[in-house]
């Protein structure tokens, strides 16, 4: 039992080292439009990431905060994230959880449908993470339908889908709904 | 008395009473392969015939057995609610044992010839698949050897082979197998797991017959995390034999093989990679066996004490992107700096928070004109 104890704690005492080393290279080398880090350095294992919505695409200058949470055995297991602003899109949850590929283990899929080499393992990091999700504001997947609703808008009303998007954005900004 | 690792399988392929007796026995054994083999090519024929025939893979299956001198008693009552067997591993035969009395399927990672695999009930793993195989045949239990490898049952290997997660429901078997008369050794640690131990296969030509006995224990349910400790325990006090810590790797890097194989770095050197990807293994391992610790390895990396050349990582695009240019973002101001302390890292983190939303607001309001600037 005891053995079992501290084998997760060695377990959690790396995940903490990467996390710090990921923490350290987003910070001083930040991508562009991105920035991440954990809300509270008491609890290492939640961050907070702002993502800039994409230029040229209808999220464009937008601020999108999101939550991280860490498993005790990052990086071997993914975060989990989740927008905690509103959002619609074809790949988001409509409670802000993300549904790509890169967030899934490889075990995660019985049908084979993601394949391998763009999932989850070790040397995947939170920026290849977060650069995913920007791809992903950028160039929705609407074939994987975490909102349905939106998926069928962005392929059938995209006019509709670009106002909700405008408004979205000006939300996070903290500005009135267009008239 | 501790059970080591080298324990766990017999080197001697015939560790007989003496020498003698063997080399007699020898033209008996080469006269009976001489049988088998002919069994083997009737067995290759009626396979071609009665490809796909109902009843075939019995009699097929029964043909087999001959051929291997491979009889089987069966303990205990198969629980037709499970479809997942789990049992230990002692023999590249244990499939064809399972599947003569049980009908099971075996999933192994051997390339073998399609007639050779229907016969001993072995399917590719690579080409399983788990929904596919239970909507077609929903009848046929899967074996799985969760040990990875054969051992001589003296322990039990720790189990790490799933090919799939298992359901909640799964039935332990418990396999030995003894030969009588002779002693010979029913299995050989091997270095290839995709290869077919053909060398194990012509020891069970010779042999006049090796018996199993299929041990049906009690069905499991899932009911906690010691799920699969539970199925372990179960099979190991069955065969009246004690766990192992033990992986299938671990024994084939005792015996010095497994390297050229698979080049496993040892389990050190693999959690500082997990953790430090881009450092290269090499460089690892060097600065493990100075310092003996992962953790220390770790920070001595990551404080840049140790200076290594990265590597290049494997590029994983998140998606193609089409024909459009690059899309700008805001760059939020890179301080480049990384506070020591946790309170001032966060009270950085935060300005830059801040600062980027307000960034964002301004360059908003600047290019859609909007006159609410002065709001705030």
């Amino acid at each position: 039992m005891a053995c079992q104890v501290s084998a997760a704690q060695m377990m959690a005492g790396s995940a903490l080292r990467r996390l710090m080393a990921e923490y350290k290279q987003l910070t001083l080398n930040p991508p562009e439009g991105i920035i991440a880090g954990p809300v509270n350095e008491e609890n290492f294992f939640e961050w907070e990431a702002l993502i800039t919505g994409p230029e040229g695409t209808c999220f464009e200058g937008g601020i999108f905060p999101a939550k991280l949470v860490f498993p005790p055995d990052y990086p071997l297991s993914p975060p989990k994230m989740q927008f905690i602003c509103e959002m619609f899109h074809p790949n988001i949850y409509a409670d802000g959880r993300v549904c790509i590929s890169i967030l899934h283990a490889p075990g995660d899929d019985p049908m084979g449908y993601e394949s391998s080499a763009e999932r989850w393992s070790p040397v995947q990091s939170v920026e290849k993470i977060l650069l995913s999700v920007v791809s992903m504001l950028a160039e929705p997947n609407d074939e994987s339908g975490a909102n349905v609703d939106a998926a069928k808008m962005w392929r059938e009303d995209r006019e509709q889908f670009n106002k909700i998007a405008e408004r979205l954005v000006r939300k996070t900004l903290g500005l009135p709904p267009p008239e | 008395m501790a059970l080591t690792v080298d324990k766990l399988t017999n080197d001697e392929r015939f560790s007989g009473d003496n020498v003698l007796q063997f080399l007699l026995y020898l033209p008996l054994g080469l006269m009976l392969m001489c049988i088998r083999i002919v069994l083997a090519l009737v067995l290759w024929i009626a396979s071609i015939i009665m490809h796909d025939k109902p009843g075939a893979r019995h009699v097929l299956s029964t043909l087999a057995c001959w051929t291997f001198g491979v009889y089987v008693k069966v303990k205990g009552v198969r629980d037709q609610r499970c479809s997942i067997l789990v049992s230990n591993y002692v023999s590249c035969m244990d499939s064809l044992a399972a599947t003569h009395k049980l009908g099971s399927i075996s999933l192994r990672k051997w390339k073998v010839p399609p007639f050779f695999a229907s016969a001993l009930g072995i399917k590719s793993a690579s080409q399983f698949v788990r929904k596919q195989h239970f909507s077609e045949t929903p009848s046929k239990p899967v074996l799985l050897q969760p040990e990875g490898g054969p051992t001589n049952s003296k322990g039990l290997l720790k189990f790490t082979d799933w090919p799939f997660p298992i359901g909640n429901k799964v039935q332990p078997v418990a396999i030995s197998v003894e030969r009588p008369f002779t002693n010979v050794t029913v299995h050989r640690a091997l270095d290839k797991t995709a290869v077919f131990p053909w060398r194990d296969a012509l020891w069970f030509l010779m042999t006049p017959c090796s018996v199993y006995t299929i041990h049906l224990l009690p069905s499991l349910e899932r009911n906690d995390d010691a799920f699969v400790d539970n199925i372990r325990t179960a099979i190991a006090e069955a065969l009246k034999i004690e766990t192992t810590e033990y992986t299938w790797q671990q024994l084939c890097a005792r015996r010095g093989r497994v390297t050229r194989v698979t080049s496993r770095p040892p389990p050190e050197a693999a959690r500082v990679k997990e953790v430090l990807p881009a450092v290269p293994l090499r460089d690892i391992i060097r600065e493990l066996e100075k310092t003996r610790s992962v953790d220390v390895t770790i920070t001595n990396f990551l404080e840049g004490l140790v200076p290594y050349t990265p590597e290049p990582e494997p590029v994983v695009e998140p998606q193609p992107s089409t024909s459009q240019a690059p899309p700008k973002y805001i760059t939020p101001a890179p301080t480049g700096v990384f506070p020591k302390s946790a309170k001032e890292r966060q009270m950085s983190f935060q300005e830059r928070k801040a600062q980027m939303i307000a960034e964002a607001r301004n360059r908003y309001i600047e290019k859609h004109g909007l006159n609410i600037a002065m709001n705030c």
